[in-house]
């Protein structure tokens, strides 16, 4: 039964998928060519001094790409449900609403971990391929919180949706802007070589212990709670 | 004594301050047909939405197989087909995907009716059903209760957006299924003229109170219509116990009563109102809901 809700939600989502997909590999390719032309019309020796000693950051238009991701998935796979009611198809079908509830929301986070790893290996490649590995290293700690804020847009976005109480949508919506405001502070504070602190892998996982709210929220919707 | 499928007991709702309705009480049996009739917002999608554990009710019980609603096992809602309002399926699956994926949630699937009525539709297995027409979803969504083989159907407002010959394939398929397999439906529709040949037992609701419950051919054949010429001139007569409503259009009057003829005599008497030429009309289900709702 999972395997055909999971069946469902492709369905529904997989040309956004593709969609985002293409526009990270885009976003990631664009970085790769940029490098490279650096490489063309500069010594050498004055990019590593941009990137080691002047925190250059050549792929800072990754930045906010897996926050939209994040958002766009999100939106595209629980509004679905939402609109002319379809949630109450998915939860007639004869299985655990927590299951289905679940399976949904863990199936579009396990697609947006498969578009980020993919825009993590190829940058991480590009970088290996021109910088010794303290360079990847500082690529992977700097860029950690932008694609944990995208899993955070899209937790919340899920809270969100199935939600039906305004008043706890809202109030969803200033915590989720809240998280993931605290995950990009570091660099508003500190400048782009802010690296990934601790404190953003705490409110990770405080978000990710969130998740099970999906369920409260379904909850609330088979009450008909307004 | 038959099975009772669905039980309601003092079923009471409110929208806030709003009464929806109160002490609401009725039996479904086994293989019967249900329907449910009322003005628009009485509370027919709101008791929908409670049978089917969309809604929890402010107090009262709500029982399908014998299970409260609001906590249905998987076991139970697979013997249960719900058809929403304006047939919402999902709309981004073609017809050959939607079939493929609730085939694995039922283990009583038949795929065959499903696939008889997409035959008569002449559309390719890949037609997406957003791109269908509403009577063409229509069928969609009930080839698909078909093929599930529910023990109970709620149908909430199958006729919403359809012309009068995808009403009447819906209607004739629906009826030909819950004969041949004695299943159970429990119906509502704003157009009752198409439900006087398919309902066994209705419940009439208004808002904020149940009309009547009863076998629908009772209903027909104790509630009367009489029509007559006022003598004189009466603007309004008031509903009592014999006169459940009543219309006055010039000298023409028309009264709905569960009495007979005799009795709407010695009443109107009673009342003073002089009339000539009482006799008895004919009425379909239509003309007596409305004449025991009122147009208004």
């Amino acid at each position: 039964m999972i395997k055909s809700l999971l069946y469902k939600e492709w369905l529904k989502i997989r040309w956004s998928f593709i969609g985002l997909l293409l526009v990270n590999l885009i976003v990631v390719v664009s970085i790769c060519v940029s490098l490279y032309n650096d490489f063309k019309f500069y010594k050498p020796n004055q990019i590593y001094d941009g990137v080691l000693s002047w925190g250059y950051v050549f792929y800072i238009d990754l930045m906010y790409i897996p926050l939209a991701t994040g958002l766009l998935l999100g939106v595209v796979q629980f509004f679905s449900e939402i609109n002319s009611s379809r949630l109450k198809l998915t939860l007639h079908l004869p299985m655990k609403e927590s299951s289905s509830l679940l399976s949904m929301q863990w199936y579009g986070l396990g697609l947006l971990v498969l578009i980020f790893i993919i825009d993590a290996v190829i940058i991480s490649i590009l970088t290996s391929s021109y910088f010794p590995y303290e360079v990847v290293n500082s690529f992977l700690s700097i860029s950690l919180p932008w694609f944990l804020a995208g899993l955070t847009a899209y937790i919340f976005i899920s809270l969100i949706f199935v939600e039906p109480s305004w008043s706890r949508r809202i109030f969803m919506a200033v915590v989720g802007v809240g998280f993931v405001n605290l995950l990009f502070s570091n660099i508003i504070a500190m400048g782009i070589e802010a690296i990934f602190s601790r404190t953003d892998l705490y409110f990770f996982i405080i978000t990710i212990l969130l998740t099970p709210i999906i369920l409260l929220a379904g909850y609330n919707y088979k009450k008909g709670i307004r | 004594m038959s099975e009772a499928v669905v039980q309601v007991k003092n079923l009471t709702h409110y929208y806030g301050n709003r009464l929806i309705f109160e002490n609401f009480n009725f039996e479904i049996k086994k293989g019967s047909i249900f329907g449910l009739l009322g003005k628009n917002g009485t509370g027919k999608t709101t008791t929908i939405n409670i049978l089917n554990g969309f809604l929890k009710q402010t107090s009262g019980q709500c029982l399908v197989f014998g299970e409260d609603s609001h906590s249905l096992s998987p076991e139970t809602k697979a013997r249960v087909g719900f058809l929403i309002e304006g047939h919402i399926q999902y709309s981004f699956m073609n017809i050959k995907q939607i079939e493929k994926f609730y085939s694995a949630f039922y283990p009583k699937w038949k795929k065959e009716p499903y696939w008889e009525l997409m035959s008569k539709l002449q559309v390719s297995e890949n037609q997406k059903i957003s791109r269908m027409s509403c009577g063409q979803r229509s069928q969609v969504a009930l080839g698909l209760l078909l093929a599930q083989d529910p023990d109970l159907l709620i149908l909430d407002d199958y006729s919403m957006g359809l012309d009068a010959g995808y009403r009447r394939l819906f209607i004739d398929y629906l009826t030909e299924y819950a004969k041949a397999e004695n299943k159970t439906i429990f119906i509502t529709s704003h157009i009752i003229q198409d439900l006087e040949e398919l309902l066994d037992d209705c419940v009439i609701i208004d808002y904020r109170s149940v009309l009547l419950t009863m076998p629908i051919k009772q209903f027909l054949n104790e509630f009367k219509l009489y029509k007559c010429d006022l003598l004189d001139s009466v603007s309004s007569i008031k509903k009592d116990e014999v006169i459940k409503n009543s219309e006055i259009i010039k000298n023409k009057a028309s009264f709905y009563s569960f009495t007979g003829k005799n009795e709407l005599e010695t009443h109107l008497a009673k009342l003073g109102i002089k009339h000539s030429e009482l006799h008895q009309v004919q009425m379909s289900l239509e003309d007596a809901f409305i004449g025991l709702t009122g147009k208004y």
